[in-house]
């Protein structure tokens, strides 16, 4: 693991970002430092205080869930990803395991830090604060529609509902194979509640 | 304008904006509409354009979704200093609930044209309170994803898998969540 500065032109890449102009970019990549992890590095673990938000530059993580001996994969994060974003509008554990599945290279947006550039420029801290709620909005819609299709009665239990639980030994050769066949609604929902 | 003191008290009161300083509470009571709806008025109705967002000052009222075959279900409730209707403020989408006032209601109603405005100002008051909202987003989807996992759960169970989920039952599992938090954790200590 190591860190460094984070340029305006790498904050770019992300359309989490479109909204803001250059000074305003610059004011958030001084909140941001980066972050390499090797193949199977951990980034944080379950209990954990989650005060990071993490922007994927290159590489892949998995989002797991320990299950006495076992992970189950919640989800994973290429390029282009962001996750974690919840941590910028309040702190608490992380509910869930992070690791990199290859040689990763990640922003990683420090809480803290991030609360600082608002004296700095309101104006970008309140673009990515309405960005981050944009998110939550997208997935309260999705879930509201999920509730309300229970309501009808006429969902039908979706095939991936029950997770297979992975022996840990297993995991690394699934996740090679195909990820996204190991994923679920169900275990998406719960990696996105607060990862 | 002038300062609406009754508005102003009520702000200071909601744990929504405890991070807002004084002169920012009296700002906010400027803006904000205050008006009392009676049991049964709807404060907005699914499908509309969302508009603006309600502060409830006192009472409580109804979160009510239309399922397809057009019944009306009660998917929530929401009390004193609850925040309503953000999510369509938010991503201009339409109304995905309707609100009805299940007692006498007292809001503070904040107006889409405000909410811009006040966005646009790049001041920290502006931040602190989308700070506010974003909160008050998160913790419906937590609340939203606590029904939908208890749905979820009651049809995966061998005896309920096939029997269709009740009204009592989503009401039940609101109660249940209604009050649970994330564990809160300290910002800094650990590394």
């Amino acid at each position: 693991m190591s860190s460094s500065a984070v340029g305006v032109e790498q904050l770019r890449q992300f359309p989490f970002f479109a909204q803001l102009n250059e000074d305003e970019l610059t004011a958030v990549a001084g909140a941001c430092k980066l972050r390499t992890l090797a193949t199977k590095e951990w980034l944080f673990r379950t209990g954990d205080s989650g005060t990071s938000a993490f922007l994927v530059l290159s590489g892949r993580v998995a989002v797991l869930l320990r299950a006495g001996d076992r992970f189950e994969v919640l989800d994973t994060f290429a390029a282009g990803s962001i996750f974690g974003e919840l941590c910028l509008i309040e702190q608490s554990a992380r509910s869930a395991d992070v690791r990199a599945l290859e040689g990763t290279l990640l922003i990683e947006i420090d809480a803290v830090d991030f609360a600082r550039i608002q004296e700095l420029s309101p104006l970008a801290a309140v673009k990515v604060i309405k960005e981050v709620t944009l998110r939550i909005c997208e997935r309260l819609r999705a879930v509201n529609q999920r509730i309300e299709t229970y309501l009808a009665g006429e969902a039908r239990p979706t095939s991936g509902s029950h997770l297979p639980a992975i022996e840990l030994t297993e995991f690394d050769d699934l996740i090679a194979a195909d990820p996204d066949t190991k994923l679920s609604f169900f275990g998406r929902l719960i990696a996105r509640l607060w990862s | 304008m002038s300062v609406n003191r009754r508005a102003a008290l009520l702000v200071r009161e909601m744990p929504l904006f405890a991070d807002l300083t004084p002169k920012e509470v009296v700002l906010l009571g400027m803006v904000l509409k205050e008006r009392d709806y009676q049991p049964g008025e709807w404060l907005c109705r699914e499908g509309e354009p969302g508009d603006g967002c309600f502060f409830i000052g006192d009472g409580e009222v109804e979160i009510i979704k239309r399922a397809a075959n057009q019944a009306q279900a009660v998917i929530g409730r929401a009390g004193k200093h609850a925040t309503v209707g953000q999510i369509s403020l938010i991503d201009d989408g339409p109304r995905s609930a309707s609100v009805r006032a299940k007692t006498r209601v007292e809001v503070l109603r904040l107006d889409r044209g405000d909410f811009e405005a006040l966005q646009a100002s790049g001041s920290q008051f502006a931040y602190r309170f989308q700070l506010a909202i974003a909160r008050s987003a998160a913790a419906q989807l937590r609340e939203a994803n606590q029904t939908l996992m208890g749905l979820m759960k009651q049809r995966e169970t061998p005896s309920g898998s096939m029997q269709r989920v009740t009204l009592q039952k989503v009401q039940a599992v609101l109660a249940h969540t209604r009050d649970l938090h994330p564990v809160p954790t300290k910002a800094e200590g650990e590394a």
